[in-house]
């Protein structure tokens, strides 16, 4: 049952997501043509889950960074507080997701990416969140995952995720 | 995981319960382009035979009045008794600006962790066919994957509830006590579309008003025809914090059940909403032809700047774009 008066404003274009509002919310072009691209050739938006690790990182940050990338164009999922990195691989292969983004590293980080790979989830790109968060609860800090970093913040970290994303995941 | 699966791994995989496959399944459902939804339909059809043997219920309540941790502390009941709880959200809220935030599983901590259950928040802007529809669907590949119970959830604005009690066998609302204080603050649509009521977060010194609430909606409910003799829409209090009455809306939600089957009701509410889908899609096909019609698309901008000028009336710009869209 969709709502005529949607259809009534305008006429509905699949190729690209509605903008509506979004030079309000401040977003970057270049991420906006990339997310639109994505959308296009994939059908969907690029879908990422925040990896939280603890209650320990702050609730009010994590939303923070989900408000970020939902900004850019960006489906959010948020994993819950208390999940075993296992689990949170698990629920990254269940919501289908392109992108994990970690807002822990060390140990924890590398035992997800094993799982993913157990999974064979391999297609999925993993980012660990650059940010004061990580500092806070990052157990091993001389133990980093090989994934890269990311700051939600920054433009460019975001595009060069997204043109990664492009070329490795599959079509659907 | 090969990276394509044709129609027929798909259906395998969701007849094998295979979890990965039915969330690659239910992301087809959800892509916006036209040869994903030709897929995806191939696939419906091969699992709607099936599908069907699932209990379809339908959460519905205002925004603050616990629906993610009543589904969270129902769902937990349910898998411990060895259901398999698939949980769907139909969400009207299509964030127009940016991409949808999908919260739903940081409310639900122990279900979606929880291997008897499948929880798959779906963002709701940007698909074909409409939201409703898409949940239609996905409810077919998850009761296909052998999920007994599905969970519908919807906030409580108007056409989101009609679109959800469209493809449930029962309607479950959730109410706040002391919300709207008097009998005003019910809406009589709420009450029209309620298979059950619960007044959740009756815990604490909450309880006297729950139960106050609880008289007062009896009040309301008995001055209103009950649609099928078969059943009276009960209220039930509850708290979902505490997990007091939750069991007993269970029951009361299997009684339901129990009693609509003898009375064969149940299969007769299937076999509307079964029409009910067809017709959906079939305007939703309509609506797709006609704004796809190279013509329309051609005119429409023309159109729309001719209306708003106030150049044409907006009857006779209709006219025109339907007689292209032919």
């Amino acid at each position: 049952m969709n709502s005529t008066a949607e259809t009534a404003q305008k006429i509905p274009d699949n190729s690209t997501p509605a903008r509506t509002g979004r030079r309000q919310t401040g977003t970057d072009d270049r991420i906006e043509q990339e997310i639109n691209r994505f959308f296009r050739t994939r059908g969907r938006r690029p879908r990422i889950m925040l990896g939280r690790s603890s209650r320990g990182d702050q609730r009010r940050r994590v939303n923070q960074v989900a408000a970020r990338f939902s900004r850019y164009g960006f489906d959010v999922d948020i994993s819950p507080a208390q999940a075993a990195p296992e689990q949170l691989a698990q629920m990254a292969m269940e919501n289908d997701v392109h992108i994990v983004c970690l807002l822990f590293d060390g140990t924890s980080a590398r035992r997800f990416s094993n799982a993913l790979m157990d999974l064979a989830c391999d297609d999925i790109a993993v980012v660990v969140c650059a940010h004061h968060t990580l500092k806070r609860c990052g157990k091993d800090p001389q133990a980093p995952t090989a994934a890269d970093r990311i700051n939600p913040d920054d433009a460019d970290d975001v595009l060069q995720l997204l043109k990664e994303v492009m070329t490795t995941c599959p079509k659907i | 995981m090969p990276k394509n699966l044709t129609p027929q791994d798909h259906v395998e995989g969701v007849l094998s319960h295979n979890r990965q496959v039915t969330a690659r399944t239910i992301t087809l459902i959800e892509s916006a382009l036209p040869e994903h939804r030709r897929m995806a339909q191939t696939i419906i059809n091969d699992l709607i035979p099936h599908a069907g043997k699932a209990i379809r219920v339908g959460v519905s309540g205002v925004p603050g009045v616990g629906k993610s941790t009543f589904i969270e502390s129902l769902g937990m009941l349910l898998v411990e008794k060895g259901y398999q709880v698939a949980v769907l959200a139909v969400d009207p809220s299509s964030s127009r600006s940016g991409g949808s935030i999908l919260g739903d599983k940081t409310r639900m901590e122990k279900l979606s962790l929880h291997p008897n259950a499948f929880i798959r928040p779906s963002p709701s802007s940007g698909t074909l066919g409409g939201v409703a529809q898409r949940t239609r669907e996905t409810m077919v590949v998850c009761e296909a994957a052998g999920y007994d119970v599905m969970l519908v959830e919807t906030v409580g604005v108007g056409q989101s509830e009609t679109a959800v009690a469209s493809m449930v066998d029962l309607f479950l609302v959730l109410m706040l006590a002391g919300a709207g204080d008097d009998l005003q603050g019910i809406k009589k649509g709420i009450l029209e579309i309620a298979d059950i009521i619960a007044i959740n977060k009756a815990d604490g010194d909450n309880i006297e008003r729950a139960k106050a609430a609880k008289k007062d909606y009896e009040t309301a409910l008995s001055l209103m025809n009950p649609e099928t003799p078969t059943w009276s829409v009960p209220v039930l209090t509850c708290s979902a914090m505490t997990m007091d009455g939750i069991e007993d809306v269970w029951n009361c939600i299997l009684d339901h059940r129990e009693k609509f089957t003898a009375s064969g009701e149940l299969a007769e509410i299937r076999r509307r909403q079964d029409v009910d889908w067809m017709r959906s899609l079939v305007e939703q096909e309509l609506k797709d032809r006609f704004f796809n019609n190279p013509q329309v698309k051609q005119r429409w901008p023309e159109m729309v700047r001719a209306v708003e000028k106030g150049n044409i009336s907006p009857t006779i710009a209709a006219e025109t774009l339907l007689s292209l869209g032919r």
